[in-house]
């Protein structure tokens, strides 16, 4: 990896005797726009609290744009745009008040730019936090980090009380700060739907490590549903043995393929000594088995 | 013959369609996006929709009217670029190349998939079971 956004070395964080993150090791690089993945529990939001200096760990290190925090300039702080699972606003404040307030914690915050964004959103910036609905709330802190103009921006769960129009605009600004910015974005979700449009890149935290970590198109390439077929029970042979799930039937076998293989999804099948007919697999599907894989 | 009616009736709907509007993706199928919209770049070359020397949408607008990754397109583009079906014009962006030949199925091709298909009629297989016999068969059987 050329440069890396963030860099993460044997990171280690327990809560009490739960050990949440193992020894994780983790590159992101600028530009890219990265989904985590990870059943409830896994540990996203302890990873990207870690990552933002805002829990304490046990062991490793992580780096931003080269630095660890307390070696990072205000600069570089200033470039990071966050969203919280668990938002709290000042409820008594107005939209512009509040995004006004953070905004003072920023030397280059633009208030019309601000404005804007808040006027994309059809939020009234004179209503009351106290006043607006949960979904709202949500899009009041997405507002604040994207309000910014974020070079990283880490979203825990943003879109998770979305609706379906509110998480389309939400992804057309991604691809807004993506093309004119190249911002650097990891967020967190558990609706695969938007990830596969958005994000180039996925990474399943799972035990406490994150061992997947693929680009989305090239994993989508690869992964299936797969039956070989043969006029006997097969055995997962040498040549099958990146393959994952395999079951023997009368008449062959069947298994998955869960990571990208050596080869060219077609190339596999071509030269494969018995025939294989393929289903594709949804991303969905993908996390799904992953989750479900006895190791 | 069934080829250009096809292209007649579609032309006839869509009129002159923008070009934003041609394309569209489904991020639920198995299929990668890319994948998708190179497919459909070609399919609207074949299909006579988009011309030779024509420019396609800019990356970044594609990305908006889809709703998704521009590196996605910019992956579709790249790969076009190398079958030599786009052609990057600094400046200015992806165009249609002047041979797309390469996309377009020869006559022998055509009246190859003609025939086939009457075959299959006859035997009463339906439109989608042709195209499920098709896929068949070709994840099941070897590539010359």
């Amino acid at each position: 990896m050329n440069n890396p956004i963030i860099s993460i070395t044997n990171l280690s964080k327990s809560y009490k005797v739960h050990n949440v993150l193992k020894n994780l090791n983790w590159q992101v690089e600028q530009g890219d726009i990265v989904a985590l993945l990870g059943k409830n529990g896994a540990g996203k939001s302890t990873l990207l609290e870690s990552i933002m200096n805002l829990r304490e760990i046990n062991q490793g290190e992580i780096k931003l744009w080269n630095h660890s925090w307390p070696a990072l300039s205000q600069e570089n702080r200033e470039k990071i745009g966050f969203v919280a699972q668990d938002n709290v606003g000042f409820e008594w404040m107005r939209v512009q008040d509040f995004l006004a307030y953070l905004g003072g914690f920023f030397t280059h915050f633009d208030k019309n730019y601000c404005a804007k964004i808040i006027d994309g959103w059809g939020l009234n910036p004179k209503k009351k936090v106290a006043d607006l609905s949960g979904g709202q709330k949500q899009i009041l802190h997405v507002i604040q980090a994207l309000s910014i103009k974020p070079e990283l921006l880490i979203l825990d769960e943003p879109v998770a009380h979305l609706d379906p129009s509110m998480r389309r605009k939400f992804i057309s600004k991604l691809i807004d700060l993506s093309c004119e910015h190249n911002t650097t974005v990891i967020f967190s979700s558990h609706i695969i739907s938007d990830l596969e449009r958005i994000a180039n890149k996925v990474a399943l935290l799972k035990d406490g490590k994150i061992n997947s970590y693929y680009e989305v198109e090239q994993l989508k390439s690869h992964i299936a549903y797969l039956k070989i077929q043969s006029d006997q029970p097969l055995e997962q042979s040498e040549y099958f043995n990146e393959l994952s799930n395999w079951h023997s039937h009368a008449q062959g076998a069947t298994a998955s393929i869960l990571s990208p293989l050596n080869k060219s999804l077609q190339q596999f099948i071509k030269e494969s000594p018995h025939p294989i007919e393929i289903t594709p697999m949804t991303l969905e599907d993908w996390y799904l088995e992953m989750n479900n894989e006895a190791i | 013959m069934y080829y250009c009616i096809n292209t007649l009736i579609l032309k006839a709907i869509l009129k002159t369609p923008e070009l934003n509007q041609l394309f569209s993706v489904n991020p639920g199928s198995g299929v990668p996006l890319y994948r998708q919209l190179i497919d459909q770049i070609k399919q609207s070359i074949r299909m006579d929709l988009i011309h030779p020397g024509e420019k396609l949408p800019s990356v970044r607008s594609l990305a908006a009217q889809l709703q998704i990754n521009p590196m996605t397109i910019s992956k579709a583009f790249a790969q076009l670029e190398i079958e030599e079906v786009l052609i990057r014009k600094r400046g200015v962006g992806m165009l249609v190349a002047k041979q797309s030949h390469k996309i377009q199925p020869s006559k022998a091709m055509n009246q190859s998939l003609k025939h086939f298909i009457e075959t299959a009629h006859n035997e009463k297989f339906t439109d989608e079971d042709i195209s499920t016999l098709v896929q068949q068969y070709l994840s099941i059987n070897k590539d010359p």
